[in-house]
């Protein structure tokens, strides 16, 4: 079943990586003193390249990049005015946050490949509006904040025999897929469910494997957040 | 001819391609049987017999390590299954999950912990378990399976392929085979003839799917040996088989399965080979079908699973289903009200009468949801009885006053329709 999901995901990236794209905002300032900002367990999965072109999800890795990652991602936000919460993890989540997670996800995808500034824009969406809906609200009460900081990334990497792959396929002029960096983070404001700030990568580099890779892929990930 | 070598090569990958066909069936339902006897043990000739790329059956309370691919497959499971407990699509009943959640333990006895089970609200024959223990179970599966022994086999199936690591074991499988073909790919652009690279593809892609279906076919004889543990009739692994067998033969213009993009084995040849393997069980006879404990576990929520099964609007093969139901005999007036139910939905021709006589029928049987004297008043309506009608929706609200519809049907008693 996920293998579809991966071959479709995997084409996505392909073709938006072969745009050259570059990372995309909403914009957003604090709009009065209520800056409580509750972080979301973030959903990363690293994964290893075969030779073939299939990318294998690492739990190794993909544990060691949570921690790097969500440390980085308190540092940084701790240089804004924002008031940092962390909400709960794993098996202890509610069902509606667990929810709001895979929401974010699909919203999240859509705005990377339909949103402002893609190629595939799409041209009956005038509103600008990209919402998680009212059920957001949930969040605001259970941990009395304001708004939550969403963040998906799939990172994958080309193991060596990929890189050989690579390095032969291109002698005859044929370019493979290498390693890709794909995420997105979201501001959402829980009065409303609205995604209020949003930025987005898709790359060939980034290494979430190492604590200085992960603060670099953080910042990255923050560029424009408010300050 | 003026590449005689290209042909040749294409002709040498044509009988790869064959040959992946060529494995002995019968052996692997055997050899797992075997095997599963006496599940966890490793059995040194069966390795050599059964495609498996040596891996061990899992320990109960094992997870593999960190580092490995499989670890990898349990991460993304584990994430997906944190969905599933809060999937609206889940059947929450808590009499049904206990139910089955017994049945799981007493298959796979030291290793009950390692499996939750989520009944799905999806009108499908069909279940599914993930590397880490996570076992799906559809609706459709619950309403056509007819005993605890039927339910025990899908069970065992679904345990079998977690000890055997199936999916471990697919996965490297295809690491190992997509990668031979990037290389095969590669060389065949080399040498100028990407034809090759394209028939190595197909051949990829037929040796991945022979490799599914033997594990299914292990999985069943496995499965076979995990439910005459427990103590249940192993016959009734094979008619479960029989019933997919009648259902799908009820379909007319059906179109052929591939049989070379097949995940799993043909109905047909699984009926058989459980079969043969059920008759060297000695006194099977003796072992439990366990069948008025299964249709009382199911009779609650029975109806709504026919509810849904009628959405699929697959009205011959729900027919051929129904059937068989009524041959079973439990609670035969809820299923006469929805064979009702389908011929009122399809509103073919003639289809009015039948309605008519299939509620009539469930009505001589009794034990019918107050739905039915509704459907029964518009199925009334639209033969023109408008006195009977009227008569069976004042029923209707008689034995359900606070029915969400109750206006719309008051407003048709009233305005004489």
């Amino acid at each position: 079943m996920f293998s579809v999901l991966r071959l479709t995901a995997v084409a996505v990236v392909a073709l938006l990586v072969s745009g050259c794209m570059t990372a995309r905002n909403l914009e957003f300032e604090w709009q009065n003193d209520d800056r409580r900002v509750v972080l979301m367990p973030t959903d990363i999965e690293l994964s290893n390249l075969t030779a073939g072109g299939m990318a294998v999800p690492n739990a190794e890795w993909t544990a060691n990049a949570e921690k790097h990652f969500f440390n980085s991602l308190r540092d940084r936000l701790a240089q804004t005015n924002a008031e940092v919460r962390v909400s709960n993890k794993g098996l202890d989540q509610p069902p509606t946050q667990i929810k709001l997670i895979k929401l974010h996800e699909v919203v999240g995808n859509s705005l990377l490949v339909f949103g402002p500034g893609s190629r595939l824009a799409l041209p009956t969406k005038t509103n600008g509006k990209w919402t998680l809906g009212p059920s957001a609200r949930f969040l605001k009460d259970h941990y009395q904040s304001d708004y939550a900081l969403f963040v998906h990334i799939r990172d994958s990497y080309a193991s060596g025999e990929r890189v050989a792959a690579i390095l032969v396929a291109g002698l005859f002029g044929v370019g493979l897929q290498g390693g890709v960096q794909r995420g997105f983070a979201s501001l959402v404001d829980l009065n409303t469910g609205d995604v209020v700030w949003h930025n987005s990568i898709v790359r060939q580099q980034g290494e979430l494997r190492t604590i200085d890779g992960a603060r670099e892929t953080a910042d990255k990930l923050l560029t424009g957040f408010p300050g | 001819m003026k590449y005689p070598w290209k042909t040749l090569s294409l002709l040498c990958l044509g009988l790869v391609l064959t040959a992946c066909q060529t494995t002995s069936s019968k052996e692997t339902y055997r050899s797992a049987f075997e095997r599963g006897a006496t599940p966890g043990k490793q059995v040194e000739n069966l390795d050599k017999k059964i495609p498996s790329y040596a891996i061990a059956d899992l320990r109960p309370g094992e997870r593999p390590e960190l580092k490995s691919d499989e670890a990898g497959l349990w991460m993304m499971m584990d994430r997906a299954e944190t969905g599933l407990a809060t999937s609206g699509n889940r059947v929450n009943d808590p009499q049904l999950n206990d139910y089955v959640q017994k049945i799981v333990c007493k298959i796979a006895r030291e290793y009950c912990k390692d499996f939750r089970v989520y009944i799905m609200r999806v009108p499908n024959f069909n279940a599914s378990m993930a590397p880490n223990g996570t076992m799906l179970l559809h609706t459709g599966f619950l309403l056509r399976t007819k005993n605890e022994a039927q339910l025990s086999a899908l069970i065992g199936h679904e345990i079998a392929h977690y000890l055997r690591r199936h999916s471990s074991q697919r996965l490297k499988d295809t690491i190992a085979k997509t990668n031979a073909l990037a290389f095969i790919q590669l060389a065949s652009m080399a040498a100028g003839v990407g034809a090759v690279g394209d028939m190595a593809m197909l051949a990829t892609i037929g040796s991945m799917k022979s490799f599914s279906r033997d594990n299914e076919r292990e999985a069943d004889g496995y499965g076979l040996a995990l439910m005459v543990r427990a103590g249940y009739d192993p016959i009734e692994a094979a008619n479960i088989w029989a019933r997919v067998i009648r259902e799908r033969d009820a379909i007319p213009d059906n179109p052929q399965r591939n049989a070379f993009l097949s995940t799993h084995p043909p109905s047909d040849e699984r009926n058989k080979a459980l079969n043969d393997l059920s008759s060297t069980v000695e006194n099977a006879n003796e072992l439990r079908t366990g069948e008025t404990t299964y249709q009382a576990a199911i009779a609650a929520l029975r109806g709504g699973f026919m509810r849904d099964e009628l959405a699929k609007r697959q009205h011959s093969s729900t027919l051929a289903l129904f059937d068989m139901l009524l041959e079973d005999g439990h609670l035969p007036g809820e299923i006469h009200f929805y064979r009702g139910e389908l011929y009122r939905l399809r509103n073919d021709e003639g289809d009015v009468d039948k309605a008519l006589s299939a509620y009539r029928k469930a009505l001589a049987e009794g034990n019918v949801p107050a739905e039915l004297y509704k459907s029964h008043g518009l199925t009334l309506k639209r033969a023109g009885k408008k006195d009977a009608a009227r008569m069976a929706f004042s029923t209707y609200l008689e034995l359900a006053p606070h029915a969400a519809d109750r206006k719309m049907i008051q407003f048709m008693i009233e305005r004489k329709l």
